[in-house]
């Protein structure tokens, strides 16, 4: 069954791309400079000749608008940061509620869940709202680990939670089921895990007082309410306004929606920001981000020039179905981790199909799944959110010890997940 | 600069012009077609839509009139450019196509924006070809939604008018997620509103949306239809399998699903509408290296590997999914509708003739290319 | 020439009555789907394509069987289907009673039935049907797709319809098991198979002497 050439002919591909990655580790290159090479090297094995610069060309634009939505939304909030907005925020959530644990907790979440529930980005919702959640976090006391890790998974919850979920919406889109059904299936789950998340890895902070708290945050001289409030409302205006009016409003896609905010982020606070500076800072901050998405692009587009993503994909939807529920926890952060949504493609879609073919409620399963999913935006070699998160939030100790932090709430989620393939048509109800 | 970082920008433009200009060439990559004898006019989608004229998605029309008069049929191909075996049969009944009462319109890329590049990620070829007795016929590769470069930027989720149904962002430059248009939408829905006019406005009796899709997708090899063209599928599903001896069965067009032909055309007109599934291997996810052979030979290993699974909803043999039988059984299926047709509304009936599925496998696909170098100057058209 | 015309068509008539059966259905004639799955609607284009005259409800009910042609006045609903073309006057008992087998979860829960509601209206039509000396035409022509693990629900309609047929016709990919080859030998049930739905266009006439 195996034993056709090509089957050897893909495993020696992919094992060409291996050593090409392994190569550029021995010779310290940068993880996006050895995909390079393990892509470049998967097209010429693979006889693309000359072609491999087109397959590189139309690879390289596979992410183009994730990393000018990246861009844009970044310098709307460096323009923020730089202007003292931030630190405004989060005074003024520590004065509020600082002594309300439980309810603080909860609101953070709250606040770091919708961003990315309706953009369907967990980045957005890291650089939107992740500065200001992860200061109020650190002035629980938590360690800055444990603050990225809050920050990391609710994230990534955010970017699964309805309405918008780009995974199931991918899939959805690659197998032509409708994108219809999937609220409760996911919000529940992401509700309880949210919670459980945020009270597991918070418990232990407190502010004990508010007063001393506060100190440890800069208070912005002179800066109005409204400098911070009305480049807000513009961005909540442009990025509710399509769906509110979808008919009517004109369609200005996130990047530009992200840039006319900082454009008013700018204006109403000119006085205080070098704006050249900040979106200088802002590209030197992304350019690897900008990088990887663009080489994992190339990499995913060679994977399948040369068939080797169709044998992974094969491989997945033919192992059995015991193995599947040990592996798949794996696999698919694993996946996310090496080709960010290419994944989807790789896995998401056979795997829809095999539950189809094997009576498995697909609605409940990929629900599922696509919570496995942003775990693996916090994994080497791309690390999408992961990066963010720990820039956003300041940490600079060890990636590792970041992983180490997410631990419990990863495990529970994968719990979940794989609870919800197994027990999918039990679980129907959901749909309602 | 210092000139390290001179010599950076002069790789990086190398790279840029080695990888770009292939692009370029395939955007505007003229397919070449000698169109039958009866061939009446070359309408353009525009004709019926103002607003479409000089963008990428204005497309052309062809017009077969018979002698006789009778009801109207469009045949759209290429709603998905990476659905090959519909711009094929598209191809063929415009070469070939010879119609005796009542019009036959064809489109051959109903998505023409698509056809002018390949997807992003996928891997696949900029063109296909088909043996021909005086040489390769070439194909533009197209994508399955517009090119980004018509239509932009994408919504971060698409909401599909006028409905309300949320669809994901991608959709949004799906051609077959864009019925039943919208005047002052985007390029998609322009298309889209555009062919709504011209079904409402010509009186179309029956549209026919040419698709192909994976093995593994539960709705393959079949003929999509709504409940009011449900019977002439039937029949139509019947027949082929009687008297062709191959399978295409008959799938409900969901009410839940919106913006897809099978189902906005036929709630949005009187026209009956149907959406052929031809069965193709390579847009299957698991199927092996992206070449020219996997998509007109139709065999793969890895394919065999999930069908021995179990896993696919189309048997696979040694024949191999080629073009011939998936062209052939387009164009039966096609020709079987229109009978359907025609035996309940004899007043309309639509005769027309094109090569039948064992003729296709028979011959084989190059047969019914013309050559266009010997070919009269004014049969010459271009997509 | 004519005498062989003659001859082939004497030999075709030879040929074909063993296949297409010795019993001769009566009208008028009322269908329904067991199962809900959608080959009752191939089975209407059949009888529309050969001229069978039918009454047809696919949810049929048993008020609605007893009062015969006209089926009370029974109308179109969502997830109910409803015609007739029966000659007889209105309000004739039925002569055939022909019934799709094939089971849909969709098609049942568009007409809005449970599974047990499913069965009993089944058995309950057949009941009545037996009571008042019937004939009973099973179909199953949806190929291997209808059927399945025993207990399944395509099965359990075989189980509930197959055995109190009259006559049984099934294509050959849906009676790939030859499990209703088996049911008729045992029960000397007239057995009907073709190769494809579409040989029926010639059995369903035989069969009612159209």
């Amino acid at each position: 069954m195996f034993n056709d050439p090509q089957f050897f002919q893909t495993i020696g591909y992919t094992l060409a791309m291996a050593g090409g990655y392994i190569v550029g580790k021995i010779f310290k290159l940068s993880t996006e400079i050895c995909l390079f090479i393990a892509a470049l090297v998967g097209a010429l094995v693979a006889g693309s000749g000359l072609d491999v610069f087109r397959h590189f060309a139309e690879g390289s634009v596979t992410y183009f608008d994730i990393g000018l939505i990246f861009i844009f939304a970044t310098l709307f909030m460096n323009i923020l940061k730089e202007s003292g907005a931030m630190d405004l925020i989060v005074r003024w959530i520590i004065r509020a509620f600082g002594n309300k644990k439980v309810f603080f907790l909860i609101l953070l979440m709250i606040v770091m869940l919708i961003p990315g529930a309706l953009t369907g980005a967990g980045s957005i919702s890291v650089l939107v709202v992740g500065g200001t959640v992860s200061a109020a976090l650190s002035a629980m006391g938590l360690k800055k680990e444990r603050v990225a890790a809050i920050v990391f998974i609710v994230a990534g919850l955010s970017a699964a939670a309805p309405p918008i979920n780009v995974w199931a919406m991918m899939t959805c889109a690659g197998t032509a089921v409708p994108y219809v059904g999937f609220t409760m299936p996911l919000l529940v789950p992401i509700l309880i895990l949210g919670l459980f998340t945020v009270l597991f890895l918070g418990w232990k902070g407190k502010i004990s007082n508010i007063e001393e708290a506060l100190k440890t945050i800069p208070e912005p001289k002179g800066l109005s309410v409204w400098s911070v409030a009305i480049p807000f409302i513009v961005l909540v205006a442009l990025l509710s306004l399509p769906r509110i009016f979808p008919f009517d409003f004109p369609l200005l896609g996130l990047p530009l929606s992200f840039a006319l905010s900082a454009l008013v982020a700018w204006i109403m606070n000119y006085k205080r920001v070098k704006v050249f500076r900040v979106m200088a800072d802002t590209v030197a901050q992304l350019t690897p981000l900008i990088a990887t998405t663009t080489v994992v692009g190339m990499f995913v587009q060679v994977m399948s020039f040369n068939g080797t993503k169709g044998l992974f994909s094969l491989w997945i939807v033919t192992a059995p179905m015991a193995l599947l529920y040990i592996i798949l926890p794996f696999v698919i952060p694993i996946s996310e981790g090496l080709l960010t949504y290419g994944g989807v493609a790789v896995l998401g879609i056979p795997l829809i199909w095999m539950f189809n073919a094997r009576g498995i409620n697909t609605v409940i399963a990929l629900s599922g799944l696509t919570l496995l999913w942003p775990l693996g935006d916090g994994l080497p070699p791309t690390k999408l959110i992961g990066r963010l998160t720990v820039d956003t939030v300041g940490y600079t100790g060890s990636y590792g010890k970041f992983l180490k932090e997410c631990i419990v709430p990863w495990i529970a989620i994968t719990v979940v997940g794989i609870l919800m393939v197994a027990f999918s048509n039990q679980l129907s109800f959901l749909m309602g | 600069m210092k000139w390290s970082k001179w010599i950076i920008l002069a790789i990086l433009l190398l790279f840029l012009l080695a990888g770009g200009i292939p692009l370029f060439i395939q955007r505007n990559y003229k397919e070449t077609l000698v169109m039958a004898d009866g061939v009446t006019r070359v309408l353009r989608l525009s004709d019926f839509f103002e607003p479409l004229k000089g963008t990428m998605g204005d497309t052309n029309i062809y017009e077969f009139q018979g002698k006789d008069p009778g009801g109207k049929v469009l045949i759209l191909a290429g709603t998905h450019e990476s659905e090959v075996s519909a711009m094929v049969t598209a191809f063929m009944f415009v070469e070939n196509l010879q119609v005796q009462a009542g019009t036959v319109y064809v489109v051959p890329h109903y998505n023409y924006s698509g056809s002018l590049g390949s997807q992003p990620g996928g891997g696949f070829p900029l063109y296909y070809t088909i043996p021909t007795p005086w040489g390769e016929k070439k194909f533009r590769l197209g994508d399955r939604g517009l090119q980004a470069l018509d239509q932009w930027p994408d919504p971060d989720v698409y909401v599909h008018y006028p409905d309300g149904q949320l669809l994901s962002y991608i959709d949004a430059r799906n051609t077959n997620r864009t019925w039943p248009g919208k005047p002052n939408g985007t390029l998609g829905e322009k298309v889209a509103y555009a062919a709504m006019e011209m079904i409402r406005n010509e009186k179309i009796d029956i549209v026919i949306d040419l698709h192909e899709a994976e093995a593994m997708f539960p709705v393959t090899n079949c003929i999509v239809a709504p409940e009011k063209s449900k019977s002439y599928a039937i029949g139509a599903a019947l027949y082929v399998k009687g008297r062709e001896k191959f399978e295409s069965h008959v799938e409900p067009s969901p009410s839940n699903f919106r913006g897809l032909s099978h189902r906005e055309v036929g709630d949005f007109s009187d026209a009956l509408v149907f959406l052929l599934e031809a069965p193709c291997v390579h847009l299957d996810q698991i199927s092996g290296p992206k070449t020219n052979d996997l998509m007109i030979v139709g065999k793969d290993p890895f394919i065999n590997v999930a069908a021995e699974k179990g896993l696919l909803f189309v048997p696979i043999d040694d024949r191999g999914w080629t073009i011939e039988r998936r062209v052939g059984q387009q164009s039966s299926v096609i020709q079987e509708i229109v009978n359907q047709f025609n035996k309940k509304n004899p007043a309309r009936a639509i005769l027309f003739t094109a090569p039948k599925h064992a003729e296709v496998v028979e011959k084989r696909m190059g047969a019914f290319f013309k050559d266009p170098d010997k070919a009269p100057k004014s049969r010459i058209a271009y997509e | 020439m004519k005498k062989i015309v003659f001859l082939i068509a004497i030999l075709g008539i030879l040929v074909a009555l063993p296949v297409f059966g010795k019993t001769v259905l009566g009208f008028p004639v009322v269908m329904t789907s067991a199962g809900q799955s959608d080959e009752i609607n191939t089975v209407i284009y059949l009888a529309d394509e050969v001229g069978l005259k039918y009454d047809y409800c696919d949810i049929l009910s048993l008020a609605e069987f007893k009062a015969g042609v006209g089926l009370a006045g029974a109308k179109n609903a969502p997830g109910k289907h409803v015609a007739y073309f029966s000659a007889e006057p209105k309000g004739t008992q039925f002569k055939t009673f022909l019934i799709a087998i094939g089971a849909s979860l969709k098609g049942m829960g568009a007409s809005g039935l449970s599974v047990d509601d499913e069965v009993n209206r089944i058995k309950a039509l057949i009941a009545y049907a037996k009571e008042s000396g019937m004939k009973i035409l099973g179909m199953a022509i949806g190929g291997e797709i209808r059927r399945g693990l025993p207990g399944s629900l395509n099965e359990i309609m075989i189980d509930i319809v197959a055995e109190h047929c009259d006559v049984i016709v099934v294509t050959s990919d849906t009676n790939m098991d030859k499990r209703f080859t088996n049911i008729a030998k045992e029960k000397n049930i007239e057995f009907v198979e073709v190769e494809s739905a579409f040989d029926l266009l010639e059995a369903i006439p035989a069969l009612f002497g159209l």
